[in-house]
């Protein structure tokens, strides 16, 4: 079942690489957004472009207060595909969390980054977005069953190993 | 065949009385029927068909000369006999030389009819056309040498028909066989007569008549005949003889004089006689050619096919040049052509020629009324055109200046000062500011050789040189020194565009032309240039023609014209052309007074700026224009008639002269239109504007009637004038016959004869020979002046100085949508295309295949041109605007239905604060908002781009369309709503926010456009700007751009009537404080037209040579323009444009003639066009 991330990790820098954004000229939307992620960034929320390719971002969450993921940093990527913003970003989570919505290879389970993506929507909103799921987690639509499963028929329980994990992987 | 002893009156040598009252009816030799009879059934044994031809007249008729030398000598390697006894002996010949009844001494033949007489002969009534005025001094017949014909041969057997040393006579068939001749009767009467007195019954009137039959007649026969002193035939010359000298007999050009040389005492049938023939040249020989005889009627449909006349004068001339070549003549000075090849050359011209004739230039129409010029037949390339004109630009740096009249408005250049000085002394035809003095380039100088003998009836005692000229292109003879000189009031003023010279390295060893090959050889071989890519030197300019020939008809105001003269020439062919049914009346009205008025004769839409022009270049009062077109055709005479009620003055009295210039010039301007159908209108009653007798024509765009044959040429060829100019930017299109129609024009002699033109310069240059482009060179220089404006003066300046101009060419993007689009469409064109090609079909499909382009290049421009879904572009009316107060109260209602009372007030909201909002941020690009869109529904914003992306985005993956910010949905493109914020002007600080409804698509070009006319906007607010496009389809849509756009704009094409389009020009003028913007048809408005008051040009598609493109940006970048132009091609890349660039760089660079000849003439598109088609569809770059 545990797969070693880093070759999901190879995958995902492979795609970004293949669309090179570095390439191209950055559009002036993204340039804005960073900026303005940089110059006034949302509480708990921080997100920077690597040098070399500004289209692909470090991301770092706090997990929100009063939920099970409080105290942990959280790490994820964040990639801006060729498309964007008629596309959603592409965003996973780097630290394992215990998360019905959120599964093993950290892919997030969020309408705004499928379907329900609006090229009104920023990398903030999307960032907020994932910041308010792991407050609420929503096990009725699942992506990691057996979390939503352990959620639902023991949300306790499943709260106290989300805690763990959040301890074991994403203090610091 | 001995009746010739009978009645051979001794006292009828020379046809002494030929031109006697009773001889003038008779039609043809008189010659009893018995005899004819008699001698048609003696002879019935040996006639052939020839016999049953059609006799030749006779212009000439042999004379017989005693010579007593026996010095000749016989060539062994001419003793050959090449033919074989022609033993035929129609019973014409019979007849003829009874009638000429030769048998007479010269003794008695000078002392019963002196020489004069035989002249009088030549021309026994006025001559139709007067020799030339130095005949005098040549006595003729004119000795020009002598030549031995060793293979005659015998048609008889017995003795004592001739004998060594016998002066025999030279004889032509007559044509007394002509069925067509006069009644028997008559003939007989005549000959009765012609027995009883022994008088020549030919008269020259019966030749002249049967001559145009002897033009047509199909099969000549060339047999030339001996005639011993009695009148009898008993040899004829060979055929390598007989075929020119009959030609030259026939044509009354020479006398031939034989003795015999060798004869055996006995002859028989076929054997062999060796003569000496002494050539004598008649005065008939240096009549020219009446020039006008071209227009008879068969030349109009005839078009490239050789007439009989034609081919009449190339017969003559070959054998002219084969006569010049037997006697051994030499050229003094001046051109030599040795006969054979050129010959051959001439055949190869004329085949190629008329194979290229079949089709010409073919209007097509393709798809929605577009049409394609598909331009077949020989061109030529701009290398040859360069070499042309080079000659006439020679001088042109040196020459001096003039200052206009006072009346002159404006001030000249020091280029238009030189053409001022140029055209009035052509007009004046006092000196000429470029003096050609050489020897007319087509003709050669002749020696008249010594007579060996002088003893004879001829007095060749005269001691002078007598020189005469040969032209051996024509085979014209001429006395007078034929100096190459214009011989025409008036000429071509063509400046501006500069073609390009230079090739391309790509174009092989075949590409290029002859012409810079025989050039270049001279000096090191084949020359290419391989400068490459370096700017191609296109350039074009107005460079003031209107104006230099208002200066002209201000400063030249003819008023020394005398009353009935000078263009005496010109008032003959007027005649010829239309005095059949002209009322007489009016032209000896006319003769009161020298003619004063101009007519200028100029392309519909340019007829009011020229009218404009020459009163903005007069001082008022000066000058009277008056525009004669359309429904305001008043009385031209009473115009042009009037004066003020001044006593007519003398020519001499220089100061009332001066007073009388007061008077006002009278310029009347029409359209080749109008002109075309007043010309058919004066065919059958009559037309005031050929009623009246011009100062002066001006043509201007001349090459508007470069085919001769079009109605437009007719008419302008019928205007009676005395001064005539032919004002055009492009003198030579691409065909050297484009020049004709000028000179023809321009009554330039004797150029103006197009079977004279076609001999001597179509064909020549078609057979590749240099000598054509010379003799085009020598007839420009001194009839057309040729500026450029990359031209420098003597200082080295340039002659003109114009502001800057920067072209540049933006490459665009299609949308995706626009791709597909066009990708479906050039996928199916290429299939099509490789099919045709597979099966070989190209050149049969040609034209179908250039409407799939035409669909292609439509695409490029706008999908809704070429989709036909009942295009949401093409159906908006209006601008669109829609009422924000309404759109507020609608919105209400809807919402008022369900709950969302937030939404209502943020509604509201959002359309009160429009006015102020004008830094709202687009949520999708995060930007400014530019031209932001309203989505009704919501009421949310988004740029147009955003929006537009977003939703073809959705459309693309099949999502549904949703507000990016509420997610209300589904929207539509067309409900959305653009928001307009009107720029704050002078009246309106504040204007109304408009909202717009988004019903109209644009396209990729479209959208540029506006943009770059937004940008201008912001830039200068009053800006003008010049849109051209060749298709109305296109300029429709961007109508509606520019009315959703709110930009003033001016629309000029085809379809639109004269006062229309003057209209359109006029306000486009106007000065404003708002921008402006013209929307042009490329077609229609791609020449003449100033616009000058605009700067920026912008070209929405490409047409398939640069130079028409060019020429439509010199609507703007020409003299008078101050402000620097700044030109913007619009092309999407990887499409079909990219190849017709391509091909337009191929345009400039190749040189045609390498493809003529082998080409496929059957009018179906040409191997060069197939190649074109080849770039379209060739595997992409």
């Amino acid at each position: 079942m545990v797969k070693d991330g880093s070759a999901d990790r190879v995958a995902f820098l492979t795609i970004s690489i293949f669309h090179n954004p570095s390439m191209m000229s950055l559009p002036k939307r993204i340039i804005k957004e960073t900026e303005r992620l940089v110059a006034d960034p949302a509480p708990g929320i921080s997100a920077s472009p690597h040098d070399d390719n500004l289209r692909y971002f470090d991301v770092t969450i706090v997990g929100p207060d009063g939920s099970p993921f409080e105290g942990g940093n959280f790490k994820l990527e964040l990639f801006l595909p060729e498309e964007y913003p008629m596309a959603p970003p592409k965003v996973r989570f780097l630290t394992k969390i215990y998360h019905p919505n959120i599964d093993k290879l950290g892919r997030i389970c969020l309408d705004i980054l499928k379907d329900k993506w609006s090229p009104a929507l920023q990398i903030r909103t999307v960032l907020l977005s994932i910041q308010a799921l792991l407050s609420a987690p929503n096990p009725d639509d699942p992506l990691a069953t057996d979390v939503a499963k352990h959620y639902k028929e023991n949300e306790k329980d499943a709260q106290r190993v989300s805690r763990e994990w959040t301890q074991k992987y994403a203090a610091e | 065949m001995d009746d010739s002893p009978d009645d051979g009156p001794p006292a009828g040598l020379f046809f002494a009385d030929s031109d006697e009252d009773e001889d003038v009816k008779m039609n043809g030799p008189p010659s009893p029927i018995s005899d004819q009879i008699e001698d048609a059934k003696l002879f019935l044994h040996d006639s052939d068909d020839e016999g049953l031809e059609f006799e030749r007249d006779i212009l000439s008729k042999p004379l017989k000369r005693m010579k007593s030398e026996d010095n000749l000598k016989t060539d062994d390697e001419m003793l050959g006999i090449e033919n074989l006894p022609h033993p035929s002996s129609p019973c014409s010949s019979i007849s003829e030389h009874i009638s000429i009844s030769s048998e007479g001494d010269e003794e008695k033949a000078e002392v019963i009819k002196p020489p004069p007489a035989k002249k009088r002969r030549i021309f026994p009534t006025p001559p139709p056309t007067a020799p030339p005025a130095s005949t005098d001094d040549v006595k003729f017949p004119a000795f020009i040498g002598e030549f031995l014909v060793v293979n005659a041969w015998s048609t008889v057997s017995g003795k004592g028909y001739v004998k060594r040393n016998d002066i025999v006579r030279i004889a032509r068939d007559d044509d007394d066989s002509n069925a067509s001749s006069k009644s028997g009767k008559e003939k007989n009467g005549a000959n009765g007569k012609k027995k009883s007195d022994g008088k020549k019954q030919m008269s020259l009137t019966s030749m002249l008549k049967s001559k145009p039959a002897n033009f047509k007649k199909k099969k000549a026969d060339t047999i030339v005949r001996l005639v011993n002193q009695k009148g009898f035939e008993f040899g004829r010359l060979p055929q390598e003889v007989s075929w020119w000298a009959s030609k030259l007999l026939d044509l009354g050009v020479v006398e031939l004089r034989a003795k015999m040389t060798e004869c055996p005492d006995k002859l028989n049938t076929g054997c062999e006689l060796i003569a000496s023939i002494d050539v004598f040249l008649l005065p008939s020989a240096f009549a020219h050619k009446d020039s006008a005889s071209s227009d008879k009627p068969t030349m109009f449909w005839g078009e490239g096919i050789e007439t009989a006349e034609e081919t009449a004068l190339r017969e003559r001339k070959n054998a002219m040049l084969k006569m010049f070549d037997v006697l051994g003549l030499r050229p003094k000075a001046g051109a030599s052509v040795t006969g054979n090849k050129e010959e051959e050359l001439q055949q190869e011209a004329t085949q190629i020629y008329t194979q290229s004739q079949a089709g010409k230039k073919r209007t097509e129409t393709v798809g929605d009324g577009e049409e394609i010029e598909v331009e077949e037949g020989e061109e030529l390339s701009s290398n040859d055109i360069n070499m042309i004109y080079r000659k006439a630009q020679h001088h042109d740096r040196q020459m001096g200046t003039m200052e206009p009249a006072e009346s002159f408005a404006l001030q000249l250049r020091g280029y238009q000062k030189q053409a001022l000085l140029w055209m009035n002394s052509v007009e004046s035809g006092k000196a000429d500011a470029r003096e050609p003095s050489s020897m007319h380039p087509l003709w050669s100088e002749y020696l008249f050789p010594i007579q060996p003998s002088t003893e004879g009836i001829i007095d060749l005692t005269d001691e002078n040189e007598q020189y005469f000229y040969f032209n051996p292109y024509s085979g014209e003879l001429s006395l007078a020194f034929p100096k190459a000189e214009r011989n025409c009031k008036g000429g071509i003023l063509a400046d501006g565009e500069h073609r390009s010279f230079r090739f391309h390295l790509y174009t092989s060893l075949m590409h290029v032309s002859w012409l810079s090959i025989t050039r270049s050889q001279k000096v090191s071989g084949l020359h290419l240039d391989l400068s490459g890519e370096t700017a191609d030197g296109i350039h074009a300019v107005g460079m003031g023609k209107t104006i230099m020939i208002s200066a002209l008809i201000q400063t030249t105001p003819g008023t020394d014209e005398p009353i009935d003269g000078a263009s005496s020439a010109t008032k003959h062919r007027q005649l010829k052309l239309n005095s059949a049914f002209r009322p007489i009346t009016k032209r000896a009205r006319q003769r009161s007074r020298p003619p004063s008025a101009t007519l200028i004769v100029a392309p519909t839409s340019l007829i009011n700026q020229w009218a404009e022009e020459i009163e903005r270049s007069s001082k008022p009062g000066t000058v009277d224009v008056r525009v004669w077109h359309g429904q305001n055709r008043d009385d031209l005479e009473a115009f042009v008639e009037h004066e003020e009620p001044e006593e007519i003055i003398d020519d001499e009295d220089e100061e009332k002269l001066s007073e009388r210039k007061m008077s006002p010039i009278k310029v009347v301007v029409t359209s080749y239109g109008t002109l075309a159908s007043e010309h058919g209108k004066s065919e059958k009653s009559s037309s005031s504007i050929y009623d009246i007798e011009w100062l002066r024509v001006v043509l201007d765009e001349a090459h508007a009637c470069k085919s001769r044959t079009s109605k437009t040429a007719k008419a302008v060829y019928a205007l009676k004038a005395r001064r005539r100019w032919a004002v055009t930017g492009t003198p030579i299109v691409n065909k050297l016959d484009d020049l004709f129609s000028l000179l023809k024009f321009l009554d330039f002699k004797p150029w103006s004869d197009f079977s004279f033109f076609r001999s001597f310069i179509s064909l020549p240059f078609l057979a590749h020979d240099p000598k054509a482009i010379e003799v085009v060179q020598v007839i420009l220089e001194s009839i057309l002046l040729r500026r450029e404006k990359n031209m420098r003066d003597e200082d080295g300046k340039r002659i003109v100085e114009l502001p800057s101009k920067e072209v540049k060419i933006e490459l665009l993007e299609f949308s995706p949508a626009e791709r597909k689009i066009y990708d479906s469409i050039y996928s199916s064109v290429k299939r099509n295309f490789d099919s045709l090609n597979a099966k070989g079909l190209l050149s049969k499909n040609y034209t179908n295949i250039l409407a799939m382009i035409m669909k292609l290049r439509r695409a490029v421009l706008h999908p809704s041109l070429v989709l036909d879904e009942g295009g949401r572009a093409l159906s908006p009316t209006g601008d669109g605007t829609v009422d924000v107060n309404e759109l507020i109260k609608k919105f209400s209602e809807d919402q008022s239905a369900g709950d969302d009372e937030t939404s209502n007030v943020f509604a509201e909201t959002v359309l009160v604060n429009l006015h102020e909002d004008e830094t709202a941020e687009c949520p999708i690009c995060l930007d400014v908002m530019d031209m932001p869109m309203v989505i009704p529904e919501c009421m949310h914003q988004c740029c147009k781009d955003c929006i537009m992306m977003y939703i073809a985005t959705c459309e693309t993956k099949g999502e549904e369309t949703k507000c990016p910010n509420c997610s209300r949905g589904p929207i539509k493109q067309t409900t959305l709503m653009e928001v307009i914020r009107p720029p704050p002007s002078s009246q309106n600080p504040q204007p109304e926010v408009i909202l717009r409804r988004n019903d109209f698509t644009s396209s990729t070009k479209l959208t540029a456009l506006t943009n770059h006319l937004r940008r201008l906007r912001d830039q200068d607010p009053c800006f003008r700007a010049v849109v051209f496009s060749q298709f109305t389809s296109f300029l429709d849509l961007m109508e509606t751009g520019m009315r959703r756009e709110k930009f003033d704009y001016y629309r000029y094409d085809g379809s639109m009537d004269i006062k229309k389009r003057n209209a359109v020009i006029t306000a486009f003028k106007e000065p404003s404080r708002t921008p402006k913007v013209a929307l042009i048809s490329l077609k229609a408005g791609g020449v003449g037209l100033n616009l000058t008051v605009a700067n920026h040009v912008f070209m929405m598609d490409c047409w398939w040579n640069a130079a028409t493109e060019n020429q439509a940006i010199d609507r703007v970048h020409r003299l008078g323009q101050e402000k620097s132009v700044y030109v913007t091609h619009f092309l999407i890349s990887d499409t079909i444009e990219g190849r017709i660039i391509q091909i337009q760089k191929r345009k400039t660079a190749i040189v045609k003639e390498a493809f003529r000849g082998s080409g496929s003439g059957n009018g179906k598109g040409n191997p060069e066009s197939i190649e074109n088609l080849r770039i379209m569809f060739g595997e992409k770059d």
